[in-house]
């Protein structure tokens, strides 16, 4: 690839690299294996930089590679995600909703945690709906691009992830139920 | 569903993945891989540990001008056409391999170039990019391979030489931007090498791995490194005995061990400047381990490689081309923590974390 072409990819990857790390975290809860699943997807990217460049949309195709290169993880590699109800660094004891979502960094992170654990509990395609939809607030319809599949998948994972979170333990405390 | 719940789960996601602060994009390391990715074919899980045999490869860039070697027994008939006028969009290549007809067309999937060939699965093309002067993938079937790819936009034909058989001509269709190729052929019986030409004549030949994976590109005359294999590694995984072998020859270099394959074109090192190590290919393997391979600068005389549950390995990397290669196998339940490099005279030159694979 030639030097100016190296310089866009360059600039692309600084402007994306943060978020595409935040979108791996959303789906895997890991930190290093987000950067990894990041690297990877925009390594494959740079492979292919001039074709992928006329798409576009260049940010479409290194998220479905992230997508694809994840999903990848579960289904080639077998990768066991081990649940568990408690994590290693878990949440206050006795922390409430209004807790969680309070300005303090502490709290942020016991958030996170406790969104996290609460995420890895879903399938991953329900996970990735709710990541998409949720925090990337993407269309169903583009939601349904970046994974491969019907915007009525998209929405019925959406929904069934939704009505599981609403049950998780932590979670639940400021959600609405529909059905009490 | 209600939108409370939908604001409130955006909110919460908002806020918690806010909070994760990324590392500095490892731009150069991204590019380096990205670089890799592009130089190699990978073929899948390899079937077993392959001797490279020099089995009488005609150079292509002779093909046209010397008659055939004495030909090798084959009953084998193989042809490929370019699509006729009126075929469907995305129909690349058409032939007939022993009666039966096959074809490779593409399609595109979220931004991606996907390929279906006769007898085979949608396989995504991820090494779309333009070639110099052809980029090819692999696309394995039950009993036969299938090359697809792009080729540069001089390039007016490849020439794909069977063993002691006819020579196959490949002209390239547009399709989305790109102008591409495809053949299919026997996996047993393989092809020896495939010229590129513009209408100037021929521009490179490339000679395949393994009798069906193109790697790097030679130009006309040049004859690529001597072939030789090299074992770089060995131990016992899970109970099990393995070796990790370079093959080296005129597509550059494969190695092959454990799980699976990579290629790289020439001989050039692996490592970008400064570097002492870098993390080639992994994978799951036998008895729950992970499989691990490795290049070393030249500068490198043995690395030791720590592991979570406290134990160490030591390993000697083996010049294979302009850089060294090594290769380890990781138990089940452990993590590789740390390296530290060593050279001639026990001197300590530098030391880094170790490596994870998939999560593991």
């Amino acid at each position: 690839m030639n030097a100016s072409a190296d310089a866009e990819f360059t600039e692309f990857m600084h402007g994306r690299w943060a978020q595409l790390v935040r979108l791996g975290y959303g789906l895997t809860g890991d930190q290093q294996l987000a950067e990894d699943l990041a690297q990877t997807a925009l390594a494959k990217a740079y492979a292919s930089w001039p074709r992928v460049r006329r798409t576009g949309n260049p940010d479409a195709y290194v998220r479905r590679i992230m997508l694809n290169a994840n999903h990848s993880r579960f289904r080639k590699r077998r990768v066991a995600e081990r649940l568990t109800d408690t994590l290693p660094d878990g949440p206050r004891v006795g922390l409430t909703g209004a807790d969680l979502r309070g300005a303090d960094p502490i709290g942020r992170q016991d958030d996170r945690a406790v969104l996290v654990a609460a995420l890895l509990t879903l399938p991953y395609g329900q996970r990735a709906a709710v990541v998409l939809r949720y925090w990337m607030d993407m269309t169903e319809t583009e939601a349904a691009a970046a994974l491969g599949c019907s915007v009525g998948n998209v929405k019925s994972q959406a929904s069934r992830a939704l009505a599981k979170l609403r049950l998780s333990e932590g979670l639940a405390e400021g959600m609405s139920h529909e059905q009490r | 569903m209600s939108s409370d719940n939908e604001r409130e789960i955006r909110d919460r996601l908002g806020g918690a993945l806010d909070t994760v602060t990324p590392a500095t994009p490892p731009v150069s390391a991204v590019i380096r891989q990205g670089g890799n990715i592009r130089a190699r074919r990978r073929i899948g899980v390899a079937a077993g540990l392959a001797v490279v045999i020099g089995l009488g490869v005609a150079l292509p860039g002779i093909i046209r001008q010397v008659s055939p070697p004495p030909a090798a027994p084959t009953h084998e008939r193989v042809t490929v056409s370019p699509p006729g006028q009126g075929a469907p969009p995305g129909l690349i290549a058409t032939g007939i391999i022993n009666g039966r007809r096959w074809q490779a067309r593409l399609q595109e999937s979220g931004g991606s170039p996907v390929v279906t060939v006769s007898g085979t699965p949608p396989t995504q093309l991820l090494a779309g990019a333009d070639g110099d002067p052809a980029n090819l993938s692999s696309v394995g079937g039950p009993s036969t391979t299938t090359l697809v790819g792009t080729v540069r936009r001089d390039i007016t034909e490849l020439a794909v030489q069977l063993p002691g058989g006819p020579v196959l001509d490949l002209h390239p269709v547009a399709w989305h931007g790109q102008r591409w190729v495809a053949v299919m052929f026997p996996r047993r019986l393989g092809i020896d090498g495939i010229a590129a030409y513009a209408r100037h004549g021929e521009v490179a030949y490339a000679v395949p791995f393994d009798h069906y994976e193109p790697v790097g590109w030679l130009k006309p005359g040049a004859q690529g490194p001597a072939r030789a294999t090299v074992k770089f590694g060995s131990g016992v995984a899970g109970g099990q005995a393995w070796s990790a072998i370079a093959a080296v020859g005129p597509w550059g270099r494969c190695f092959e061990g454990g799980p699976g394959r990579i290629c790289v074109p020439g001989l050039s090192s692996l490592l970008s400047k400064g570097q002492l190590t870098s993390q080639m290919e992994c994978g799951p393997f036998t008895g729950g381990t992970t499989f691990f391979t490795g290049a070393a600068a030249p500068s490198v005389r043995s690395l030791r490689l720590r592991m979570s549950d406290g134990s160490s390995i030591r390993v000697r990397p083996v010049t294979v081309g302009r850089s060294k290669n090594f290769a380890f196998t990781v138990s089940q339940g452990v993590r590789f923590t740390r390296w530290t490099a060593y050279d001639a005279s026990g001197q300590q030159l530098g030391t880094g974390t170790g490596w994870t694979c998939g999560g593991s």
